[in-house]
């Protein structure tokens, strides 16, 4: 029966690609892969933006074997407190005389970790919501979608700052041990990209459910049925493939999304927790330095986040056109 | 169409249950519970805790607990503030004239510049001014907002010293809203108002960027897919003058999306209003929030979260029953 349709298809594809193996998998999803290629390169804001992310990426990667880890001791407090950029710093130096640029680069890890953990964790638990919620229908649809209803209907940054403060970041009971500035930061990490995830995933079920709606009603699912595969089997052998490409769009956006909300959340301090560095906790107390002429500060975290969600958006965007060619906006 | 919007609200009260026992639980889900906020005080012994806990009710069974903490809300009862020992409702009260004074005005300037910029790059696609927009947008969209206006405080407050860096009124002038606030805007109208324009300046920027950069580009594509339609093309047969086919026949069905749009952004916007009003100490909902936050004030915060959902519940509302008005296809 495969088989069968891999000669039916076969041909076709070949002539995109002379000379290579007839019918065989690997050379039909190799052209799949080849046409998205070509479709995305032609999208030239989203090159830049893979060209732009890959170099971010490389500043998490290999940064930190380059630039010193920010630590504050007597000299950087006394010595190098508000330096402007220079050779030594070229992005300058904090209050405590923290080179800007080691914030940046060590930042840069726990901002795009923590931002597509959390992306996982919301694209995980949407697309399954939204395909048993679109394939069962019913009373199961309702309820679901009810409570999907619910998460979108509330002030996320509010019930973030929320959920951050008592869970993330709770308020000592009694006294805290030796470690508690250790605990605390490590359940961060953990806790941070859980709760961002957990309260993003709606916006994922509800694209997961409408495509699993129109592709359940194709014959293919209706073949499937009639082969006796089981509800499991049809949702996630046959509806899973069909819904995975607007998923990878929707959740690149929301790795965006993600790095301002974290940003946001340890600029305030209630998000990573030092002495694991984000860019928002490099971000954090800078304003108090503005009367100090001190500018540089601010500026260059703030920068990186900026052409990182760029970076991300346009890759977003050319990935929407590639994947997608039907929806051409 | 009464019964569309009765049928609209009913479905929501479910909704809104939902959003209270979220925010409920992340209450009871952290370590130490509401009492958490207690924690801190070390002077405090155990006994004494548990005298509070017994008092306000926090002993009882958590699904008790949420259904009387329910109720109370309902009745008005949004509880005491831990720390100024104010009702919660008047404390959150008080700070929405700030917050929607704020939201508006920055709302409507938003839209003034968004919805025509959206529309004049579509009418215009591939030329210089639309590339450059679009390279704007996508820019302003991946804007953090934050950010943006510590930027914007550094740079022309800081700096340029042309505006003023936070608050909103000045340091010696009456507190916002306050008792003396109003009597001393009426003697002196213009003062004041000068006063307060001089505020607003930077924070609605900072708030405004992002928005209008999601919408305009939101209404380009409305438009396109309108100018692309066929009836457009029948006008253009007709002989219609292009200016004349735009606002006659184009405008209207590419708004239609747009204005569900508009009150869909809306929890944006709440969410913008936390970000702005923390960096420039606005003295709104959004601070009071992250002042309650920093106290573990949980009475202050489960209420404004709670004031918010039902604006955006109700946001919703007005949103489906706009577009069922405007829609003359949509049937109800």
């Amino acid at each position: 029966m495969i088989d069968s349709t891999q000669k039916i298809t076969a041909p076709a594809k070949d002539q995109n690609k002379p000379g290579n193996d007839a019918g065989t998998l690997s050379t039909d999803s190799h052209s799949q892969l080849y046409e998205f290629w070509q479709r995305y390169r032609r999208h030239q804001m989203a090159v830049f933006g893979t060209i732009l992310f890959i170099f971010l990426v490389l500043v998490a990667l290999v940064g930190p074997f380059i630039v010193p880890e920010p630590v504050v001791n007597t000299t950087t407090m006394f010595q190098l407190k508000n330096n402007p950029p220079s050779l030594a710093h070229p992005f300058g130096t904090n209050v405590n005389g923290l080179d800007v640029l080691g914030l940046v680069v060590y930042g840069a890890r726990i901002s795009l970790f923590l931002s597509v953990l959390a992306m996982l964790v919301a694209c995980g638990v949407g697309t399954l919501v939204g395909i048993v919620s679109g394939y069962f229908g019913g009373w199961v649809d309702a309820t679901l979608m009810r409570v999907a209803d619910v998460f979108l209907s509330v002030p996320l940054i509010f019930v973030l700052l929320l959920a951050s403060r008592f869970l993330v970041n709770p308020p000592p009971e009694g006294g805290t041990g030796s470690n508690g500035v250790q605990d605390a930061s490590t359940r961060s990490l953990i806790l941070l990209p859980l709760i961002i995830g957990l309260l993003t995933w709606p916006a994922v079920s509800r694209l997961v459910r409408s495509v699993t709606l129109s592709v359940k009603q194709q014959e293919f699912v209706t073949g499937a049925r009639a082969m006796g595969a089981k509800n499991g089997r049809i949702m996630f052998q046959h509806i899973l493939p069909n819904v995975i490409n607007p998923v990878v769009v929707a959740g690149t956006l929301i790795v965006g999304q993600n790095i301002v909300l974290e940003a946001f959340l340890s600029y305030l301090g209630y998000g990573i927790q030092i002495p694991l560095r984000s860019w928002g906790t490099a971000l954090a107390q800078s304003q108090n330095e503005f009367v100090n002429g001190n500018w540089w500060w601010a500026f260059f975290p703030g920068f990186f986040i900026l052409l990182t969600v760029l970076a991300i958006n346009f890759i977003g965007d050319g990935l929407r056109d590639a994947l997608d060619p039907r929806n051409k906006r | 169409m009464t019964k569309f919007i009765i049928r609209r609200i009913i479905i929501s009260i479910p909704v809104l249950i939902g959003i209270s026992f979220l925010v409920f639980m992340i209450m009871q889900l952290a370590p130490g519970g509401p009492m958490a906020a207690f924690g801190q005080n070390p002077r405090m012994t155990a006994e004494q805790r548990a005298t509070i806990a017994r008092n306000w009710g926090l002993d009882k069974p958590i699904l008790e607990q949420y259904i009387n903490w329910f109720f109370a809300m309902f009745r008005g009862d949004w509880g005491t503030s831990f720390t100024s020992r104010q009702p919660v409702l008047q404390l959150v009260m008080e700070r929405v004239p700030a917050t929607l004074l704020l939201m508006l005005t920055a709302y409507i300037i938003q839209q003034c510049i968004a919805l025509p910029l959206g529309i004049m790059s579509a009418l215009k696609r591939y030329s210089l001014t639309d590339k450059v927009f679009t390279i704007l947008t996508y820019i302003g969209f991946s804007m953090p907002t934050f950010w943006l206006g510590l930027i914007l405080v550094y740079t022309f407050s800081a700096n340029f010293k042309w505006f003023p860096s936070g608050q909103i009124t000045n340091p010696r002038d009456p507190a916002f809203n306050s008792a003396s606030y109003w009597p001393w805007f009426a003697n002196n109208p213009l003062n004041a108002l000068g006063s307060l324009g001089a505020h607003m300046v930077l924070p609605i920027i900072t708030l405004i960027v992002v928005n209008v950069a999601a919408d305009s580009r939101y209404m380009r594509s409305s438009m396109l897919e309108t100018i692309n339609q066929d009836y457009i093309r029948t006008a253009r047969a007709k002989g219609l003058k292009e200016g004349t086919i735009v606002r006659r026949h184009a405008l209207r069905p590419a708004l239609l999306p747009v204005v569900t749009n508009i009150a869909l952004t809306l929890p944006a916007l709440l969410g913008g209003a936390v970000v702005t009003e923390t960096i420039f100490s606005w003295p709104g909902m959004g601070l009071l929030f992250i002042d309650s936050i920093s106290r573990a004030d949980y009475p202050v915060m489960i209420g404004i979260v709670f004031l918010l959902s039902a604006f955006i519940l109700i946001f919703n509302i007005i949103a489906d029953v706009s577009y069922a008005i405007i829609d003359p296809r949509i049937r109800y």
